[in-house]
């Protein structure tokens, strides 16, 4: 279906869960939104997603206070009806553990400093370990509870906020591809999209393209520094409840902090309602390379055995991968691009963008309307990367 | 004597043995899968689903389809019409995941 | 680690043909199939405990299986082509390292490692879905002749074979050979389309005259064959009883049976030559040369994996695939091989002409029939109705967003049975399942498993 020339106020490039979730907020704010992606709902790392939605994996900063304050926006979506059950949302909490003495230590001062951020965490011993997942490896010993954790179907998610938006007036167009931006005559305003089905016309166009929010920017004759950093996920048979929350190795905070292009992965083990349980984590910057690697596959098997050996007797049935928009300071970029006039930013997420996506969503439909964001938006402005001492 | 697969093929097959079904026993030829046995025993279906509850027995017949999945001897997620049925075996009608006992 | 110059996944026609005509010009073959016998499915032997005597009731061209099954036993005793049977190929690592599970229970991996190698994986039924078509019971058309051939066993009392494609006449003969009350053949094709053919197919009289013959003998065992018509529904509580054919004018009946034996025609086994990187062609079949080479060095493919033709092809691109890599592998140019060549191109002639004929119903036409609780995904339970929300309410346009709102493809099977059904449904092409494992593979046998692609540590 081509574009009807149709009245705009924000048209959003990419149909994944943050631009699901910034439709959804900017239509409830009033806004006329039409989205538009190249694929389907979900097409892009949404689809690879885990549905991890956390705090427990930040440290105290501009991340954590956008994580505690979208944990509490997903708590809510949960609690609608059309949204909660079918979306597969479980405040199941998480745990993350630690196998050696000095490593929980190291776990229990990093978890002090995020309390004092706002975080809620428990700190569990080796007995109240074996209490909260009683597959849980004896060995470990000992491990932090939060209970704000939770976790969601990201592809549902995506679709069902895009649903509602279109039921609050907003328009999806799919298979539809950006390919340039209409440009003000000053040479810098964006003033609405050109798309290979017709050109759409708003005073807001909204970068929500993930991992390829980098092109789009380049659109825009703007620089913004998103990079794939590939990670893997093996899928289980179907299983009875095993495992009973999210559960991760202490060491996948330091690889989601990790600079380095080179493989870092730790264990992220969980259930779905569905059945099959979901492993994790690598992450590798090698481009867009889809080509499967046995070796990740090996060590994510490793080292889920190691904190639940009854998974070795489980098969693996699929693996997927996904590229995480991965950024220099590990912050997203949100908000309005003083370089571009009219464009909007809300990318480079990496691996927190399912867990991110209703703040991102809830702030930037307050910037349209002229509101106060809840939170300083200033740590993910756009440009930061070109101000010589980054933030 | 009606034609049946053995006399087509002029079969001579050795002695055969038992399995039991949900307890009950039934008689194996060697060579069999556990799908074959049940097949001679009058037995199509030996799983139900994990969501519906639904019976299911043999579809592809070649281990592509994954329906004609079996518990043998607790374990689960055996496809029947690929699994050689031995003397003594145990199959029980798997339920779901199979996995209960976890 | 074992190594070989040659490893050929897959024991049937074209598998046998190629290790065979390697290891004549001397290669080292390492030959793999899951079953405990060469033969794939055309040649699925019947269990050696049963001891058939005339065996080559249940077959066509027999004597065409001594001969390979002969010369495989020549080539296994002198130790140039080693026969991993059991063996259930789970993932291929380019280079190549060839990884696969132990038996039916698949607890236990092994590796062999080969410069070149051949994939003849194969092919299996589609099934277009249709109410009531998951009670027990109904069952592929092949199935049901796997099931006898190798365990000398009849599906139930009272069979109906349906659908379409070249599988159906030799499925019912059998069926009905080995005592089975077949009580119709009903074919959705138009007969008057074998007639835009005729000149391929005449190209091929040894073809024409296995066809005839096994008309002949259902005519002999009384089995009414019909034309145009359709299984739409199949009925019962918790296993078949009953379906209902459709005519092409609309009239339906009714017709008893325990047992409805259908299938679509067939297709390919492609996920390892996916995951290695391998082109496939828009019918999905995996791309291949003159000399069956595919576009990724060292890896070649034939039978039904490059495109659905029948075993008398597969043994012709068998032939030549082996012929190319026992060349190649020495650095030189395969002498034409005229005979399989003009073979290959006659077959494929006639296959081609057989897919058109036989070609399944229009999506527009089978869909009609299938309500929003059939299920569609048989693994998963995914019913049209969920397939159809995604596509009309959740912005689904292909099979993985398909697959990523509803789970349909998700299941044991990942979307090999299905995929039809659901591109049909959904109204969206039917791109092939691809997983980089070919089989469910216990994740403590994962961690035993050596990669030969390991990076350095860094």
């Amino acid at each position: 279906m081509d574009l009807q020339p149709e009245a705009c106020d924000l048209a959003i490039i990419g149909a994944g869960i943050t631009g699901a979730a910034c439709a959804w907020y900017a239509a409830r704010a009033g806004a006329r939104v039409v989205v538009l992606d190249r694929g389907a709902v979900a097409g892009g790392t949404t689809g690879a997603g885990e549905g991890n939605l956390l705090v427990s994996d930040k440290e105290p900063g501009p991340e954590l206070d956008l994580a505690l304050l979208s944990t509490r926006l997903w708590r809510e979506l949960a609690e609608e009806s059309w949204f909660g059950a079918s979306a597969e949302y479980e405040a199941k909490g998480g745990l993350v553990v630690a196998s050696q003495p000095d490593g929980l230590a190291a776990l229990e001062a990093f978890t002090e400093t995020q309390r004092r951020a706002g975080v809620e965490a428990e700190s569990v011993s080796a007995s109240g370990l074996a209490e909260l997942e009683p597959h849980l490896s004896p060995e470990l010993a000992g491990g932090v509870y939060y209970p704000q954790d939770a976790q969601v179907q990201p592809a549902r998610a995506a679709a069902l906020l895009l649903r509602d938006a279109q039921r609050q007036g907003a328009t999806l167009h799919t298979k539809t591809t950006v390919t340039a931006l209409i440009r003000g005559s000053d040479g810098r305003r964006v003033e609405g999209v050109v798309t290979d089905r017709g050109t759409l016309r708003a005073p807001w166009v909204l970068n929500a393209a993930g991992t390829w929010g980098g092109e789009i920017a380049r659109l825009a004759d703007v620089h913004l520094p998103v990079l794939p950093r590939r990670g893997f996920v093996l899928v289980t048979e179907p299983l009875p409840r095993l495992i009973r929350h999210k559960v991760y190795a202490g060491e996948y905070v330091a690889d989601v902090a990790s600079s380095s292009a080179a493989l870092q992965s730790s264990a992220v083990v969980e259930g779905t309602a569905a059945g099959p349980v979901l492993i994790g984590a690598s992450r590798e910057r090698v481009g867009f390379d889809r080509t499967f690697s046995l070796e990740v596959a090996r060590l994510l098997a490793k080292q889920a055995i190691e904190l639940f050996p009854a998974l070795s007797q489980v098969k693996v049935m699929r693996s997927y991968l996904g590229f995480r928009p991965y950024m220099p300071d590990h912050l997203p970029a949100i908000g309005p691009d003083p370089r571009a006039p009219g464009l909007l930013h809300a990318c480079g997420h990496e691996g927190a963008g399912i867990g991110l996506a209703p703040a991102t969503g809830h702030l930037l439909a307050q910037v349209l309307t002229g509101k106060t964001p809840d939170l300083d938006l200033s740590p993910f402005r756009p440009e930061r990367f070109e101000d010589g001492a980054n933030a | 004597m009606k034609r049946n697969p053995l006399s087509l093929v002029k079969a001579r097959p050795e002695p055969s043995f038992q399995v039991t079904f949900d307890g009950a026993p039934l008689d194996v030829l060697p060579g069999q899968t556990v799908a074959a046995a049940l097949w001679s025993a009058g037995v199509t279906s030996w799983r139900t689903t994990r969501v519906e509850g639904r019976p299911r027995g043999v579809f592809c017949g070649i281990g592509v389809c994954f329906d004609c999945l079996v518990t043998v001897n607790g374990v689960p997620n055996q496809r029947a019409c690929l699994l050689p049925a031995n003397p003594g075996d145990e199959i029980t009608t798997q339920r779901g995941d199979g996995h209960g006992a976890l | 680690m074992a190594h070989y110059e040659l490893a050929v996944v897959g024991a049937g026609p074209a598998g046998l043909a190629a290790a065979l005509t390697a290891a004549d010009a001397g290669v080292r073959v390492v030959l793999l199939d899951g079953a405990p016998e060469a033969g794939g499915q055309f040649y699925r032997q019947t269990a050696r405990q049963l001891h058939a005597r005339r065996p080559q009731r249940l077959y066509h061209a027999w004597p065409t299986w001594e001969r390979l099954r002969d010369r495989l036993a020549a080539h296994c005793s002198t130790g140039l082509i080693t026969f991993l049977a059991d063996r259930h190929v789970w993932h291929v690592e380019p280079g190549f390292a060839v990884h696969a599970l132990l038996g039916p229970q698949q607890q236990t991996s092994e590796t062999v490692t080969a410069d070149a190698l051949i994939l003849a994986t194969g092919g299996y039924e589609r099934v277009l879905p249709f109410p009531g078509w998951t009670l027990p019971g109904v069952l592929t058309a092949g199935g049901a002749q796997a099931m006898l051939k190798a365990g000398l066993v009849l599906p139930g009392r009272r069979a109906i074979v349906a659908g379409t494609g070249p599988l159906l006449l030799p499925v019912a003969a059998g069926l009905a050979a080995a005592g089975a009350h077949v009580a119709g053949l009903y074919d959705s094709a138009d007969p008057r389309a074998f007639a835009k053919h005729t000149s391929a197919l005449v190209r091929s009289p040894e073809k024409l005259l296995e066809g005839a013959g096994y008309a002949a003998h259902l005519a002999r065992h009384g089995v009414r064959v019909r034309f145009r018509q359709t299984i739409v529904r199949a009925h019962g509580s918790d296993r078949l009883e009953a379906v209902t054919a459709a005519r092409t004018d609309g009239t339906e009946h009714l017709i008893e049976c325990d047992t409805l034996a259908v299938s679509q025609g067939m297709l390919p086994h492609t996920e390892i030559a996916q995951t290695l990187g391998a082109a496939l062609t828009d019918l999905g079949t995996v791309t291949v040369d003159d000399e069956q080479c595919t576009d990724v060095p060292r890896l070649w493919a034939a039978g039904e994996a490059t495109g659905i033709g029948g075993a008398a092809l597969s043994l012709a691109e068998g032939e030549i695939a082996g012929r190319s890599v026992a060349a190649r592998l020495r650095g030189t140019l395969p002498a034409p091989y005229l005979k399989a060549q003009r073979k290959r191109r006659r077959l494929r002639a006639f296959a081609e002409a057989i897919e058109s004929a036989y070609a399944p119903p229009p999506a527009s036409a089978w869909t009609a029939q299938v309500d929003d609780e059939t299920v569609l995904c048989r693994c998963e339970e995914v019913a049209a109705g969920a397939v159809r929300e995604a596509v009309s309410e959740l912005g689904a346009t292909d099979l993985r967003s398909v697959k990523l709102l509803t789970r349909a493809g998700m299941g044991w099977c990942q979307g090999r049975i299905c995929g039809p059904g659901v591109a049909g449904v959904a109204g969206c092409p039917q791109t092939p399942a691809r997983t980089p494992f070919a089989r469910p593979v216990p994740l403590g046998v994962l961690t035993e498993t050596n990669s030969i692609n390991e990076r350095p540590e860094s």
